[in-house]
């Protein structure tokens, strides 16, 4: 009674502390089945193959070889309604006022591991495993050229995210000081593949034809590309006594180098009549740029994707011989995450303008940043497992997440708002060797609100996306594994 | 227990799956539909006005006395007797802005959109060119100047050979029934004096006037402002580029000259010297009175020597101080100076102002007090109505140049005018 007092008090003294509650970047979360239906309370107990994640060192207490895997499917039901005026006041081609959603998927991942205990340094047990550890994947269409410029179409995903970090892990684990202790290690590398498409406005050089609605130059991009880094990850479980074991794990910060190639479009203006007014000629720059094209250009891209290190520790406590509870806490330190500096080279030199055309290649070449300034962000998870037979298993958790990212840095490629709670349930059946289970979690995000334009740098880019933001996940996890 | 607990936990599941999985669409409501490019829009007409610039002392101008203009039509219209007549709006745009000013700065997009959107009722805009003659138009009523004001603005009853809207209303389908219910004017910068003056002086043509950011109170709110600070910053500006000789007078309409050259326009409206012996016109019309040797000063051709059939006076010598004796004929065309003479002229007409904040030449600050002193000019004859302004400014690093926000000030503009005509 005094572990679940302490608990409760924790668990109080921690909701009264972070009334900010903030969510946690762009990791993912629909990672092994018990821990998402006790809502990722599961550090401390860490007894099945996503302890990969969860803590390595639970690896070191699964008895029997194991081989598992699990599908998440989710779906992002996220909305964003615009609010960007240049001056607060005046109109930007973006479509203000409207509630838009973004656009319909139904996202999955598979995952998955094989374990096997071997007579390696006395007795230990390895794993490896394929998990996917960060994950963004949302597009929109929230821009339209101004009434008065080109009103050429923008590709579908005018805003897109698809960011996947996957690691491929080896982890060991064994047990110490008789069977109290156990320690865990994994050694993954990492694969980063990105789509980032966004629309920039970018100041319009030609200084005689820079009146409104043509003071800025909408360019669309589309990056693809993709790298590899390495992480590790390490974890440590402790039996205080029979019914209370404690865990701790450190999931080191990684860099991932990702190189692809870039599709621009940049959209002139469609002013025919200021050529005709200004008689200019028909190979001069402003004509070029008045007559209402669409300008494609491609290119090559390196940026970096630098993700955040994080410390997590959970107590497990066996109320009775049905009865498990699981208290987490994590913290993940997104301060790190800086955004992209996207560098673009080895342009197509056959679509771009010609040489002379300076301001128009200026346009069109310059390198894109999309900074951010995030926060370190912590969450706390609260999870139950209770034997209802002796094949099946019933769970719930509950969670609540602070968010990375400060309101005035919101944009549309990173849909963590303000405050997530997250609700599980789960369910488990056990039949000889064979386990199947099912989680699924509804997440409710606070609204968020970016009320003015913000500039993180000097390129005179807009660095966020003002307007009033909106997000619930839809998630359900299948598991099946099999011991041998 | 179980089985309940299974059939429970499933019937959860497959709610949340189908609330939470349709596929909701974007909600977008796609904006700008149903407008047009600007190149499909009408075409430049001209219209020939012998009478009142056939003695211009613009070689140009002289040779081909015209006005050229560019109609917009709202989508649907079909031309004159098809459908109910239109009415229309006279846009008068700044100094050297030419019929394709405001075609330039989205006016087919905005007009479009407001009238598919039902914010305007669909009109006829008549977009003036103002680049005509040195460098551009200043709206003046004399001989040697041409007579802007009375070409544009008059009623003469003479169909396709009268002035502007004489033509328009016998070309086009207006609403000439309804006559001034149905036709407004306005104007930007130098237009928007236009339009003030041609208002003023043709009231009973008109039902509403606008204007942004144009000079219509000469002397500013204290008497000492207004283009007086503005002759002041030219010298200031010609001390740091040295004087302009005649061989570059065509370029004054550069950026760097640019007040100067639309000082020089209304000193060829307002006091210009004309030199007999030149002009082709033997019998000298008496409105060209005043255009003699005494206003002529060799002095302030230090800065501007003008020679040739052109000649003109400035109204301030080359320190940048106004001299009185062509100060004051200018200040006779001042708006307020105006309606002395037609002191009725704006008690029933709608009117408008609006100011685009970060005018270089000071027109905001003139617009501003002129009006406080129409407020308190109606105000003493009885008639009790504030007059309407509204402001632009800009944002950052971008200035509220009128230049600049002309897009953003037509839908405020057209919404006035489109409140204010009465349907026939």
């Amino acid at each position: 009674m005094t572990v679940l007092r302490c608990s409760a008090f924790c668990l109080l003294l921690l909701i009264l502390i972070i009334p900010n509650a903030f969510g946690s970047g762009f990791t993912f979360d629909g990672l092994g089945v018990k821990a998402r239906g006790m809502g990722g309370a599961f550090r401390a107990l860490a007894d099945d193959w996503s302890a990969a994640y969860y803590n390595p060192a639970g690896y070191s207490r699964i008895q029997d070889n194991t081989i598992a895997g699990n599908l998440a499917v989710f779906h992002d039901r996220y909305s964003i309604k615009p609010d960007v005026l240049w001056g607060g006041e005046y109109e930007t081609g973006f479509l203000n006022g409207q509630e838009i959603y973004n656009h319909h998927a139904v996202l999955n991942v598979p995952q998955g591991a094989i374990l096997a205990r071997l007579p390696v340094w006395g007795e230990t047990v390895f794993g490896l495993s394929i998990i996917q550890l960060f994950d963004q994947n949302q597009s929109w269409e929230l821009y339209r050229n101004i009434a008065a410029y080109a009103q050429s179409k923008f590709p579908r995903f005018q805003y897109y995210n698809n960011l996947d970090v996957v690691a491929f892990q080896v982890t060991a684990a064994r047990e110490f000081m008789d069977e109290r202790l156990s320690l865990g290690l994994g050694l993954a590398v990492l694969r980063g593949d990105l789509i980032y498409n966004s629309v920039v406005l970018r100041d319009n050089p030609f200084t005689e034809l820079d009146h409104r609605p043509w003071e800025k130059i909408p360019q669309w991009y589309n990056n693809d590309g993709k790298g590899w880094g390495f992480g590790f990850r390490i974890g440590g479980l402790y039996r205080v006594n029979d019914n209370v074991d404690v865990g701790l794990v450190f999931s080191g910060p990684a860099s991932i180098n990702i190189s692809g190639s870039t599709e621009f479009n940049t959209y002139m203006a469609d002013n025919l009549t200021a050529i005709e007014d200004r008689n200019y000629s028909p190979v001069s720059e402003e004509y070029y740029f008045l007559h209402g094209e669409i300008q494609h250009s491609r290119s090559d891209f390196e940026t970096t994707l630098d993700l955040p290190a994080s410390i997590g520790a959970g107590v497990a406590v066996r109320v009775n011989p049905k009865l498990t509870l699981d208290l987490d806490l994590e913290m993940t330190f997104w301060s790190r995450f800086k955004g992209f500096d996207f560098k673009f080279s080895n342009f197509d030199s056959l679509a771009l303008p010609p040489e002379n055309f300076t301001r128009l290649r200026s346009i069109i070449m310059t390198d894109i940043s999309s900074p951010v300034e995030w926060q370190d962000a912590g969450r706390l998870m609260l999870g139950a497992n209770y034997r209802l037979r002796d094949y099946v298993d019933l769970r719930g958790g509950f969670s609540v997440d602070q968010t990375a990212v400060k309101n005035e840095t919101l944009i549309p490629q990173f849909m963590d708002l303000y405050t997530k709670y997250s609700l599980s349930l789960g369910i488990g059946f056990e039949t000889g060797f064979w386990h199947l289970d099912l989680a699924t979690s509804y997440t409710h995000n606070g609204d968020a609100e970016a009320t003015a334009m913000s500039y993180y740098n000097d390129d005179n880019l807009m660095d966020n996306l003002p307007g009033y933001y909106k997000a619930d996940i839809y998630q359900t996890v299948l598991g099946i594994s099999y011991r041998f | 227990m179980i089985k309940k607990f299974i059939s429970t936990y499933s019937i959860i599941i497959i709610v949340a799956l189908i609330l939470g999985c349709t596929d909701r669409g974007t909600n977008i409501n796609e904006p700008n539909v149903g407008i047009r490019p600007v190149n499909e829009v009408n075409w430049i007409t001209w219209h020939l006005f012998a009478e009142d610039l056939g003695l211009s002392m613009f070689t140009t101008v002289k040779t081909s006395p015209v006005i050229k203009f560019k109609p917009y039509t709202p989508i649907g219209y079909e031309g004159r007797g098809a459908g109910p007549p239109y009415p229309v709006l006279y846009l008068l745009p700044p100094f050297g802005g030419t019929q394709n000013y405001f075609f330039n700065r989205g006016l087919v997009a905005v007009a479009d959109k407001m009238i598919a959107e039902g914010e305007i009722q669909p009109m006829i805009i008549v977009s003036i060119d103002g680049s005509s003659g040195y460098g551009g138009i200043s709206y003046g009523d004399s001989w040697s100047g041409g007579r802007y004001a009375r070409a544009i603005g008059q009623i003469r009853n003479e169909g396709d050979e009268g002035s502007l809207i004489d033509y328009m209303d016998f070309v086009y389908n207006t609403d000439t029934a309804a006559a001034a219910t149905g036709r407004a004017i306005s104007g930007f910068g130098l237009g928007g004096y236009g339009a003030l003056k041609i208002a003023v002086t043709n009231s009973q043509n008109f039902s509403a006037v606008s204007a942004v950011s144009a000079p219509l109170d000469f002397d500013g709110a204290g008497g000492n402002g207004g283009l007086k600070t503005l002759f002041k910053n030219i010298i200031s500006d010609l001390n740091a580029s040295g004087a302009i000789p005649y061989s570059q007078y065509k370029n004054l309409d550069s950026a760097d000259h640019k007040a100067l050259a639309e000082i020089i326009a209304m000193a060829c409206s307002f006091t210009p010297y004309v030199d007999y012996d030149t002009l082709l016109w033997t019998a000298v019309p008496d409105t060209i009175f005043y255009a003699n040797d005494t206003f002529y000063f060799p002095d302030t051709n230090t800065l501007v020597h003008a020679g040739g059939s052109v000649q003109f006076v400035l109204p301030f010598d080359s320190a940048g101080n106004a001299y009185d004796t062509v100060w004051n004929i200018w200040l006779d065309n001042n708006i307020s100076s105006l309606l002395n003479v037609y002191p009725s002229a704006l008690d029933s007409m709608y009117i408008k102002l609006f100011i685009a904040d970060d005018e270089g030449y000071g027109f905001n600050e003139q617009t501003r007090s002129f009006a406080d002193y129409l407020g308190t000019y109606l105000t003493g004859r009885g008639i009790n109505r504030g007059i309407d302004s509204l402001v632009f400014n800009g944002y950052e690093d971008y200035p509220a140049t009128m230049d600049n926000f002309v897009y953003d000030i037509l839908p405020a503009l057209l919404k006035f005018h489109s409140d204010h005509f009465i349907a026939p």
